[in-house]
């Protein structure tokens, strides 16, 4: 049996673990909390923004791809793109390697795909594994301002404007609940209306809190009666890359959400844990004490025996 | 008369909402210029530039400063999208 020294010493610094744990937790719930309103209160927005699309797209079905090259659907010989996105920090239970497993199975399918990656781990992990990493950015995890994650939509859209990729595809984590996320991948370029629409909807988690909130423009659009200003590819066009900046954003703040719900969920596990581990230690440590005051005991009157033979 | 005189408006901002009540009157600056939008105003999508939006409604007056975004006015409501 270890020395009652020894165990103390464990003792005091899982108790120290434990403190940090919580600690790390509560950040965690305070951190998902704020994401998750920052996420919806982009949503008023979106469902506009799409209304508008919708508007549009109804005005012009023939030879939709022409109009922008966000729309061209016809490339095929050039290289697809994977937007991953990750967390920079690890301690986040199975957050990073849910998303970097289906990550590296979409890299081990297609060998020219360029890969661009937003988080530290999954830049670290995808370019260990011999991806092909064309840009990284870091500091995601405390993004809300569109402004931050507004290079991240830049750079995808320039590239996708210079005919770099035929496809590009986000690839995150999908919060449901705090107890609950799931890895997604979605085609966000070229554009059809079809992902867009399933994307925008996804901006309200199934459950909690914010599961309710009602469709604020959920008005059937009235056949095309508007009229357009200067004139619809201009709008068009001003209006595509918005869209995608707020996709790009919104799959970041997802991620965010995810990541600190999922690390709250790992910590209050250690925390746990580590108090379980204080019992069982606890005991050991009062067992080795009894022992030891029993051996003293022992060494006394067998002492004494010894001295009145 | 039945008629409304005052549209619902809604101003979002990709971050907040600014403004989502009735007004009497809202001023946009258009691409091509700046044009006031009143109740019942033709169905019209465009795109606004730097400017600014002012409200007017009963006696309120609010004034938004925004560096580009979309209106989309119909008969009913005015949905402006900025930045």
């Amino acid at each position: 049996m270890a020395s009652s020294k020894s165990i103390k010493n464990r003792i005091k610094s899982t108790k120290s673990i434990k403190q940090i744990t919580k600690a790390m937790e509560a950040v965690s719930a305070v951190k998902m909390r704020k994401s998750e309103q920052v996420a919806l209160r982009a949503r008023p927005y979106a469902l506009a923004a799409l209304e508008v699309l919708r508007g549009l797209t109804a005005k012009m079905d023939n030879d939709f791809s022409s109009l922008s090259p966000l729309l061209d659907q016809t490339r095929s010989d050039q290289p697809n793109c994977l937007l991953v996105i990750t967390s920079d920090k690890g301690l986040a239970g199975s957050f990073n390697t849910n998303v970097l497993r289906k990550a590296l199975k979409i890299v081990n399918n297609d060998p020219t795909l360029e890969v661009i990656a937003v988080g530290k781990k999954g830049r670290d992990f995808l370019s260990r594994r011999g991806a092909k990493i064309i840009s990284g950015y870091t500091g995601a995890g405390d993004f809300v301002e569109l402004r931050e994650t507004e290079p991240i939509s830049k750079f995808v859209k320039d590239g996708f404007e210079q005919g770099k990729w035929s496809k590009v595809t986000l690839l995150y984590t999908n919060f449901l609940s705090a107890l609950k996320q799931e890895v997604v991948a979605r085609k966000v370029l070229p554009f059809d209306f079809k992902s867009l629409t399933s994307i925008i909807e996804g901006i309200t988690p199934t459950r909690g809190k914010y599961a309710n909130m009602p469709q604020v423009l959920g008005v059937d659009q009235k056949e095309s009666a508007y009229s357009y200003e200067p004139n619809a590819s201009i709008i068009l066009d001003k209006l595509l890359p918005t869209l995608l900046e707020i996709e790009i954003h919104h799959a970041v703040l997802e991620g965010n959400a995810s990541e600190h719900s999922s690390r709250m969920v790992a910590m209050r596990n250690a925390s746990e844990n580590a108090g379980e581990l204080i019992d069982s230690l606890t005991l050991e440590y009062n067992k080795a004490r009894q022992a030891q005051i029993t051996k003293e005991l022992t060494e006394i009157t067998g002492g004494a025996a010894a001295l009145e033979m | 008369m039945g008629i409304k005189n005052f549209m619902r408006l809604y101003i979002y901002k990709l971050d907040k909402t600014l403004y989502e009540g009735d007004a009497d009157v809202v001023s946009l600056p258009a691409e091509d210029g700046e044009i006031a939008v009143l109740p019942h105003h033709a169905p019209i999508v465009t795109s606004l530039k730097k400017g600014t939006i002012s409200v007017k409604n009963d006696s309120d007056k609010k004034v938004f400063s925004i560096e580009s975004g979309f209106a989309e006015i119909n008969q009913e409501q005015t949905i402006l999208l900025v930045k």
